[in-house]
């Protein structure tokens, strides 16, 4: 779709999806803050959008039927970034939650969403700007 | 020095002075501990901080390593105790309540700051997203 290729529309709802999908990984790491033996999970911004962001790579399309022509070649989907962490445990039940990063990262998540939301309002505006002539 | 850069600085300060705290409620637990794992009566616990000079937490801080605190043990004239040597002296550990007690105070009142750091970096960035909106 041409249309919305002009305002970054695709680009930026796959950053909403990111943006979401890391807001359930952070919670899962919440939620499991006394879990014996769990080991806290991240999923880094960056890496996630890098891979769509000026490489020309599609963005992927969800397929909800195999017959549908897919998006991309190989099997993409925001899980695929999710990795470890992989920090000192302190604790003596292996646990490697860190409480105090895993809320500032929410804190931080939650206003990149609403920043995010924001600028893809502004395009739809002007989109409509475009559209409307005035 | 994003917004995102203070929110992470900030958790970093508070997992620090998180873990002293625990250091600190270890030592006052064991302040009469006379006998552990190796024979030898509980040692005052101290954690050394250190700044974060590289990566995306730089100047930071975090928290190098946990060193025992070397001073002779405190000897008291108890024969009957379990724990007593030939002469009838027990070594206990050489903590002080008081000087653990205004550590604590010092590192939650460090900890409360590094929270008003965070709630404020917060504040600044949903405020800088009203910018334009009318």
């Amino acid at each position: 779709m041409d249309l919305f290729k002009a305002v970054n529309i695709d680009k930026l709802s796959y950053a909403l999806d990111v943006t979401s999908y890391k807001n359930k990984v952070i919670s899962e790491n919440i939620a499991n803050v006394d879990t014996p033996f769990y080991k806290a999970k991240k999923l880094d911004f960056k890496d996630a959008m890098q891979d769509v962001m000026g490489t020309g790579k599609k963005l992927p399309l969800k397929v909800t039927n195999k017959y549908h022509i897919s998006g991309s070649s190989e099997n993409f989907s925001v899980s695929n970034y999710v990795k470890y962490q992989n920090n000192m445990s302190v604790r003596n039940d292996g646990n490697d939650v860190n409480l105090d990063y895993e809320m500032s990262e929410l804190a931080a998540n939650g206003i990149l969403f609403n920043m995010l939301s924001q600028i893809t309002g502004y395009e739809f505006t002007r989109l409509k700007t475009s559209i409307q002539g005035r | 020095m994003s917004y995102f850069d203070i929110l992470k600085i900030a958790s970093t300060g508070l997992s620090a002075q998180r873990i002293r705290i625990n250091v600190i409620s270890s030592n006052l637990a064991n302040a009469n501990t006379t006998r552990t794992e190796d024979g030898t009566p509980y040692q005052k616990r101290e954690v050394i901080f250190r700044t974060i000079l590289d990566g995306e937490l730089r100047g930071g801080v975090r928290v190098e390593k946990v060193v025992r605190d070397e001073k002779p043990p405190i000897l008291k004239y108890e024969p009957g105790h379990p724990d007593a040597n030939e002469e009838g002296y027990v070594a206990y550990p050489n903590i002080n309540p008081i000087e653990e007690m205004v550590n604590m105070l010092e590192a939650s009142r460090s900890y409360e700051a590094n929270v008003t750091v965070l709630n404020t970096a917060k504040q600044l960035a949903l405020k800088a997203l009203e910018i334009g909106r009318a």
